[in-house]
């Protein structure tokens, strides 16, 4: 088959999903006879490139320390011979498995039950609060990576040097690709966040999107404000695609077990031990309202929500992962057009999720794709634009570890593009798949800015319901269904956990 | 695998069916869930009608109901929209999104609350209150205590850039002028006025006695009031010479080109009659009626003794556009 065929079909349906929803909001305007200046506004108001430079500061501080703790914790958790790590992992897991919102409203009630809650106001607040709800991207990325690395590097390295400097000099320089794709992702996150700052009252970029939003209900302005979101995307993480296949890995999953011995045994153990307390007190607390409160009726007001939610993330990632497993293929094997691919789908994760549903909004609210519309399909399509990138990264990491003399051995006996995707390459790449399976149900299980847009009448998912229980709703009630979303998240992320650590003790 | 994709396969043949039933209507709420969802599972249970809603979260947490309202204008999906004040019908009324109807149960319903084309209706109404700590002796009882400086550092103040603040400030430039509105502000500000993120912020802040008192809705001063917290409530500027309480009623309107208008105007019926603003105002919300004759509890006046602001909403909605960067650079965004 010719290698551009492929890649082309890729980009037709990023084109529908993602490209044209969003080219026709942002153009229209050009196209109804207007100027360009709504885009140059973006960049010259100093209002505008204050809060931008506020952004970035913010989210710079957000995903250094994002990377400062994710990076060691999953190190400890993956590599060492620590007790009770898969236990720790999904305990360390679970902020990023609730809205970061919620996490702001959680960490408030109970610094605020100590009377310290004005400690959580302005900068230091917000990045304290994004830092505890994005670091797991970090350490997730960090795990899977440090097990993948090639145990005859560290076991040459440990001839000469003790684990200390091998772990600095070996270990970490190989996982560069993984923790600063995880600090770009925490980066890209941070930017985007809006709910956060304004609980916590720090003025960021994103107030500039919403406020075009929701005091000029202008879209097209809105979303020639995003631009500078997209470009700063664009150039944080198109750098970073091309150090995607240049790590010298393994498929075997034969990784060194780091042995922590003597007093830094206790000592990492605390440490670890009170990291997992702190985490687990805002959530604690929730659940202790729930119970205070009546668990019955909490379930029976959050009973639809939660089983729609789980459909429908469930599907969602289900897709993302399979697209993403042909698109990682075409980006880890070089196809022409790949660049484009990699692009497009940064691009539509970095987009404000507002922005891609007035456009899909625009563009598939007719007559004639009613049907899709009026349905919970247009839920799953919104999904599916924004978290592809997410099948996409794990996938392409997965399949640039399998060396292509196997690929190029199944062409010789006659096999197709079809049969080595689903012959070779998925089942070898499979913890990789699962990985990218499990964070993208988790993205679409905690979405709230694109599903509260292309919700149909009656289909609330958990995050919606948790918002609009928010205004005035017993706080009991909200505290309980925030307590549903932790512990069906706590849920997923340990059968996350127990279905990846299962395959990789099967493969081995 | 295959049982897992077949189940999908499954789920994705449900959804695609959509939406095919005729006797439903769909309604698009921007009063909170906790008080609006009782009223209209009541309507459903009354009527046989099935209700199809979508609530929207506070202002300052989404792009909101409006958004999608504007944006689905080619082809609306929403018969109803329950507004949470009337500038938004105001903006919607500007944009050509609404149906004129004139309800039967409308007529009881102060020409002031009304569009007199019949775009929307208000029903239901929340005041803008003060709301004191009952430790505070000698008691503010006018907006101007913002800027009084026996107040300096002592008074607290919803984000005016969302909500219900945005459109009291709206409100106090149409009736000022610009001037006198800026000058206002800047005064609040000289008065070390403190900024919440939401008058239920602001609420819980004077509760708790961090401060002596806020500008908030009714809703925020009686819902503390009756969790027994030291808090009391002010219908402020009732002297010779003030302005008067603002009222800000819930408003409701047909959607041009709804699909299922005739359950629409049933709705519309429904949420102006005097029952649904008994309940609303014996709910938490205690929105006072505008009715005249309606039940309602202690906490709350009757409209007729109160004095109140009177406003031209349809100006007050092009003003809210107008001072947006002005608000912007007094919160520092």
């Amino acid at each position: 088959m010719d290698r551009r065929i492929l890649p082309a079909i890729i980009l037709l349906i990023l084109f529908f999903i993602g490209l044209l929803p969003l080219s026709t909001l942002l153009f229209s305007p050009l196209l109804k006879g207007g100027s360009w200046g709504i885009y140059m506004e973006a960049f010259t108001t100093r209002n505008s490139l204050n809060l931008l430079g506020r952004s970035i500061v913010l989210s710079t501080s957000v995903s250094l320390l994002a990377g400062a703790v994710g990076t060691p914790l999953g190190l400890l958790l993956s590599r060492t011979d620590l007790p009770a790590r898969r236990l720790f992992a999904a305990i360390f897991t679970i902020p990023l498995l609730i809205p970061p919102y919620a996490n702001a409203i959680a960490w408030f009630d109970i610094l605020h039950k100590a009377g310290l809650s004005g400690i959580l106001f302005g900068f230091p607040g917000v990045v304290f609060v994004l830092t505890f709800s994005f670091y797991p991207i970090v350490m997730l990325l960090s795990m899977a990576h440090s097990r993948a690395i090639e145990s005859h590097l560290e076991e040459a390295a440990l001839l000469h040097a003790p684990w200390f400097t091998v772990i600095g000099k070996i270990t970490l320089p190989l996982m560069k690709f993984s923790i600063l794709l995880g600090m770009a992702l925490v980066f890209l996150l941070s930017m985007g966040e809006i709910g956060v700052p304004t609980f916590l009252r720090y003025p960021v970029y994103p107030v500039e999107i919403l406020s075009h939003f929701s005091a000029f209900y202008d879209f097209h302005r809105a979303a020639a404000s995003s631009i500078p979101l997209l470009l700063i995307a664009l150039l944080l993480m198109i750098p970073l695609a091309g150090g995607m296949d240049s790590t010298p890995i393994t498929m075997k999953g034969t990784s060194l077990r780091i042995p922590i011995e003597g007093k830094w045994r206790s000592i990492l153990l605390t440490i670890i031990a009170t990291g997992a307390f702190l985490v687990l007190l805002p959530y604690a607390a929730l659940l202790h309202s729930m119970g205070t409160g009546n668990p019955g009726e909490v379930l029976q007001i959050a009973g639809d929500s939660l089983l729609r939610s789980i459909a429908l993330a469930g599907t969602g990632a289900t897709i993302i992962t399979a697209l993403g497993s042909i698109m990682g293929y075409v980006i880890a094997r070089r196809f022409p057009m790949s660049g484009w691919i990699q692009a497009i789908v940064l691009l539509l994760f970095a987009l404000p999720g507002a922005v891609m549903g007035v456009g899909i909004i625009g563009l598939w609210n007719r007559p004639i794709t009613e049907w899709f519309y009026a349905s919970p399909l247009i839920i799953l399509m919104g999904y599916v634009a924004r978290y592809i990138v997410l099948g996409v990264v794990a996938s392409t990491a997965g399949i640039a570890m399998i060396p292509s003399s196997l690929e190029e051995a199944a062409t010789l006996h006659g096999a197709g593009t079809a049969r080595i995707l689903t012959g070779i390459l998925m089942p070898l790449t499979g913890r990789f798949l699962i990985a990218g399976w499990f964070l993208s149900f988790v993205f679409c299980f905690r979405d709230f800015d694109t599903t509260f847009l292309l919700q149909p009448a009656g289909w609330d998912t958990l995050p919606v319901l948790l918002f609009t229980y928010m205004a005035n709703g017993e706080p009991r009630t909200v505290a309980g269904i925030a307590g549903i979303m932790a512990l069906s998240s706590l849920t997923v992320a340990a059968a996350g956990l127990i279905t990846t650590g299962f395959l990789r003790q099967w493969r081995t | 695998m295959r049982q897992a994709f077949l189940l999908i396969a499954a789920f994705l043949l449900s959804c695609s069916r959509g939406e095919k039933e005729e006797n439903v209507v769909v309604v698009y709420v921007s009063e909170d869930r906790v008080f609006s969802e009782p009223i209209l599972k009541d309507f459903e249970r009354e009527t046989g009608i099935k209700v199809k809603a979508i609530y929207d979260t506070e202002e300052s947490k989404s792009t909101g109901l409006m958004n999608r309202l504007i944006a689905e204008k080619e082809h609306p999906r929403a018969d109803v929209y329950w507004a949470n004040e009337p500038i938004r019908a105001e903006v919607l009324k500007q944009k050509g999104l609404l149906q004129p109807y004139i309800s039967p149960n409308a007529g009881g319903i102060p020409e002031q609350f009304r569009d007199p084309e019949g775009y929307w209706t208000g029903f239901s109404a929340r005041a803008r209150v003060l709301i004191v700590n009952r430790s505070v002796e000698e008691k503010p009882h006018s907006i101007m205590d913002y800027v009084n400086p026996k107040w300096k550092g002592r008074a607290v103040i919803a984000n005016p850039l969302f909500g219900t603040t945005t459109v009291h400030m709206a409100v106090l430039f149409t009736l000022w002028g610009n001037e006198k509105a800026k000058d206002f502000l800047n005064r609040m500000k000289e008065n070390q006025v403190k900024i919440s993120s939401s008058n239920g912020e602001s609420a819980d802040l004077v509760a708790s006695g961090q401060f002596d008192f806020a500008l908030v809705d009714n809703d925020d001063a009686i819902s503390r009031m009756r969790r027994g917290e030291p808090v009391e409530m002010v219908f402020p500027d009732q002297g010779e010479g003030e302005m008067g309480v603002l009222l800000l009623p819930n408003a409701v309107m047909l959607i041009k080109g709804a699909p299922h208008p005739e359950n629409g105007r049933k709705l519309v019926d429904y949420l102006l009659s005097k029952e649904t603003e008994r309940k609303l105002a014996f709910a938490d919300c205690a929105q006072i009626p505008l009715h005249s004759g309606v039940d309602m509890p202690p906490e709350l006046e009757d409209i007729s003794r109160l004095k109140t602001v009177e406003v031209n909403y349809g100006e007050v909605a092009r003003k809210l556009e107008e001072i947006q960067p002005i608000l912007r650079k007094w919160v520092g965004y």
